[in-house]
């Protein structure tokens, strides 16, 4: 709502201009923390309409709006792999009004493959709190003739490069859960890129993909009905989700691929707003209709303190920042 | 459960009071945002889905479904009346429907347009409910190379056989590709002509381009043209209700939009857009006098509209039987079904009968309502033609901006919605079709990405093309359309481009 927070404003303005004094607008976000918030916020979410994450954004914003007493507005900015959006957060005014969800493709995996981000993942933000995570599972067709992640393993080993994988685009979750998996194992295998999983997952039912890495819920409905079969959850351990999968990390020792997304807003942000919404936060996700409506779509609601979704994010640079290098991924 | 027994049951659904009412809602928003430029069925139905929580999922379906196909339905409305797309399949209702409105026939040209997608509604329903299962065999088992096949014909069919001469419709829809390959590579990464300009590297969105190139470009010829004190009428303005010549000539164009739509439809790969462009190019092969196209050819409203209703409809079939959205909107419709604990796939239809057959029988009713929406309302349009124009282009012009506004929420798309309007109007200056540029900017990056993905999984072996049989049969019939136009003895579109170049 740009409109509406340029009207809010216009009165400071006209103060600032008739005290001859442009320090009145310098000092409003520290001036306004014990009115935050005074207007609607805005909920900047980097992704395309209808999306899980978006829906994740859209599930949240009400209740967000509830507890700080102000209506709430989802802004959905999409484009260059969400980077488009998460940029928009860090320029923000950082008064407590603007933030958006970030996550681990803007965050951690993005600076290795741009080069002119336009934000530092560690430095222009304030982060708040994790929202939720995810794990991708790895499936095949349910006649295909590997029976697990160590069968696919020595396929790949016996003929190189002849396993295929589909993703939803380069640098994708599932491309890079492909990628580590082949830089772990020491494998080669090839990549197939698709507009978003749900093509890819057509080619994978139709035989022409030998397996995939994807979301709990683009693949549950397909798992369900018997024409997939799960090999292996990317998580440690096994999850509630899927009883009985066995992490890929039995085969390949340590590989890991958490998805997360969470909320932050620009660098600067002063620490009662921060504190008061990472409580909010908190609350939130412990509440039952939002744990389920997380679970529907593929998520696993999830809060944390501020310092330790910034560890996170720096933790997953590290752990991205050689796979994407060394498979040449880039995006400029 | 039969397709009949399950029909009746998605009735009782359909039927119910309050979900009528919901259907009526859909529809009526839906028409809305389908005459709004720029305000696509996906943003509003991602806007809506937070309310569907407090529904019942059949009727929270039922409204969304509202939503996508009254959108369709409202999209030819300015497609046909200001030349101005509201959605990509509705493009190629421009050439002829504008036509046609300039001579005064926009009425019968809004008329047919409804006609034909309530008739391709109805059919593409009774489609879903009697073959859903093995369209979607179809669906699973359409390779890459047959999506390229199919889109190289439908590039070669449309470009081969479009009005005007035959070099500037090639120009044009090379210039579209070229347009096309804006933003970012799939399958590198590799940012191709953005030129360092970050919102670029999407790609231009199709909105922009439409607004630029079919409406604000058409604005500033008609300006040159000196039509500011006139009206967009010039001459006498038939009446809403086609002539018994119209009726012959658009029924069977109908029919046949109706049946490659509804198979297009089921292709997750952009089938509704392919298959008005398929419908409009095989309406120009048949016809026995192709030179009435682009100058006002009922049949050229009525199969591309009949395909792009059809296709939208059939297009749940994916959704429905293997849990896969076809499109966006599509992954819309299947987040409000997650909202209420519902795992789309195969054991929908026997899981939740009501739920899946009453979005079935809904789109029954959908159509009509419809119908009911729109035939009153098309006197209302077209006396928005008498406005003098004076009047009518600013109030355009500002539509134009909010929707290119509204593509990207931001000033950029503006400005570059303003240089593809000189685009547009240089097109038009050099006598070039704006369709076939819109033509070759939708359908060339599909080609390349099947193309490529087709070379992958064939490991570079180009035979992949002619091994596999649609694609063989395709490829023929491509090379079958270029000979008969590129062969002088067979050449009648030849001969009429000679004759519209010298013109």
């Amino acid at each position: 709502m740009p409109a509406h927070r340029n009207l809010t404003l216009l009165p400071a303005m006209i103060l600032a201009a008739v005290l001859g004094s442009s320090s009145a607008l310098a000092q409003t976000p520290l001036a306004s923390v014990a009115e935050w918030p005074s207007k609607p916020i805005r909920l900047i979410a980097p992704f395309a309409h209808g999306g899980p994450t978006d829906q994740a954004s859209r599930t949240l914003a009400p209740k967000l709006a509830e507890a700080l007493g102000k209506p709430v507005f989802v802004e959905n900015i999409p484009g260059a792999g969400s980077t488009l959006g998460t940029g928009r957060i860090a320029q923000a005014e950082p008064d407590g009004h603007t933030f958006g969800l970030g996550h681990v493709g803007a965050l951690s995996i993005a600076p290795a493959m741009y080069d002119k981000l336009g934000y530092d993942p560690l430095t222009s933000y304030t982060t708040i709190s994790l929202v939720c995570d995810f794990v991708n599972i790895l499936v095949v067709r349910a006649d295909s003739p590997v029976r697990s992640v160590a069968d696919l393993i020595a396929q790949a080993r016996s003929r190189p490069g002849a396993l295929t994988y589909g993703s939803a685009g380069i640098g994708s979750s599932n491309h890079l859960s492909g990628e580590l998996l082949a830089s772990m194992a020491g494998v080669k295998m090839t990549h197939v890129p698709y507009k978003g999983s749900a093509p890819a997952m057509v080619d994978l039912i139709g035989g022409r993909l030998d397996f995939m890495f994807d979301i709990l819920l683009n693949s549950m409905p397909n798992v369900q009905s018997g024409r997939l079969r799960i090999l292996g959850v990317t998580s440690l351990t096994e999850i509630p989700s899927v009883p009985g999968i066995p992490p890929v990390a039995q085969a390949v020792p340590s590989f890991e691929v958490l998805g997360w997304v969470g909320l932050l807003g620009p660098a600067g942000l002063p620490k009662p707003i921060t504190d008061r919404l990472n409580a909010e936060i908190a609350r939130i996700m412990q509440m039952p209709e939002i744990v389920k409506a997380f679970a529907g779509m593929g998520y696993i609601a999830r809060t944390s303190t501020p310092e330790a979704f910034h560890a996170l994010i720096e933790k997953d640079l590290r752990m991205w920042d050689p796979i994407i290098r060394g498979a040449g991924i880039r995006a400029n | 459960m039969s397709a009949f027994d399950g029909l009746a049951t998605g009735l009782a659904t359909a039927l119910a009071f309050h979900n009528l009412l919901f259907a009526l809602a859909g529809c009526l928003c839906g028409t809305l945002i389908g005459v709004l430029p720029g305000v696509g069925p996906l943003a509003t139905m991602a806007m809506l889905l937070p309310l569907t929580s407090y529904f019942p999922a059949e009727s929270a379906l039922i409204m969304l479904a509202g939503v996508y196909y009254g959108a369709q339905y409202g999209g030819s409305t300015t497609a046909i009346l200001v030349n101005l797309p509201g959605e990509s399949s509705s493009a190629i209702t421009c050439i002829d429907g504008h036509q046609m409105a300039r001579a005064g026939r926009a009425g019968v040209a809004l008329t047919v347009a409804a006609l034909a997608s309530f008739f391709a509604g109805c059919v593409a329903t009774l489609v879903i409910a009697g073959f859903a299962d093995g369209l979607s065999q179809l669906a699973v088992s359409f390779k890459p190379a047959d999506y390229f096949s199919l889109i190289f014909f439908g590039l070669i069919g449309a470009t081969a056989l479009s009005a005007g001469s035959m070099t500037t419709s090639v120009a044009a829809t090379l210039i579209g590709i070229l347009l096309g390959c804006v933003g970012t590579d799939l399958y590198t990464g590799i940012q191709r002509f953005t030129l360092g300009i970050r919102p670029l590297a999407a790609g231009i969105d199709f909105v922009c381009l439409a607004i630029g190139v079919f409406g604000l470009a058409e604005i500033i010829a008609n300006l040159t043209r000196g039509a500011m004190d006139q009206t967009l009428l010039s001459r006498h303005v038939s009446g809403q209700w086609p002539t018994a010549e119209d009726w012959r000539r658009a029924w069977p164009a109908a029919l046949r939009g109706t049946a490659i739509g509804s198979a297009l439809g089921v292709l997750p790969g952009g089938g509704a857009s392919l298959g008005s462009f398929a419908a409009y190019a095989v309406e120009r092969r048949i016809t026995r006098d192709p030179s009435r196209f682009g100058h006002g050819a009922v049949e050229g409203v009525a199969a591309p509209e009949a395909a792009n209703n059809a296709a939208a409809q059939t297009s749940f079939i994916p959704m429905l039987t293997l849990g896969i959205p076809a499109n966006a909107v599509m992954a819309v419709m299947i987040g409000a079904l997650m909202i209420h604990g519902i795992v789309p796939g195969p054991d929908i239809l026997v899981k939740r009968p009501d739920v899946a057959w009453g979005l079935i029988a809904s789109m029954l009713v959908g159509n009509l309502m419809l119908l009911v929406i729109n035939l009153p309302l098309i006197g209302l349009w077209v006396s928005l033609l008498r406005v003098p124009y004076r009047v009518m282009f600013p109030a355009i012009v500002l539509f134009c901006s909010i929707g290119a506004f509204s593509s990207g929420y931001s000033a950029f798309e503006v400005g570059l919605t303003a240089l593809l309007a000189v685009v547009g109007f240089m097109l038009i200056w050099f006598g070039c079709s704006p369709a076939s540029l819109a033509l070759g900017f939708i359908l060339g990056p599909m080609l390349e990405e099947q193309f490529r993905r087709a070379m992958i999984l064939s490991r570079g072996d180009l035979s992949t093309f002619f091994t596999h049989p649609v694609s063989a049969v395709l490829l023929a019939a491509s090379a079958l359309v270029s000979a008969s136009v590129l062969l002088p003895t067979l050449g009648r579109a030849r001969r009429e481009a000679f004759a519209d170049e010298t013109r």
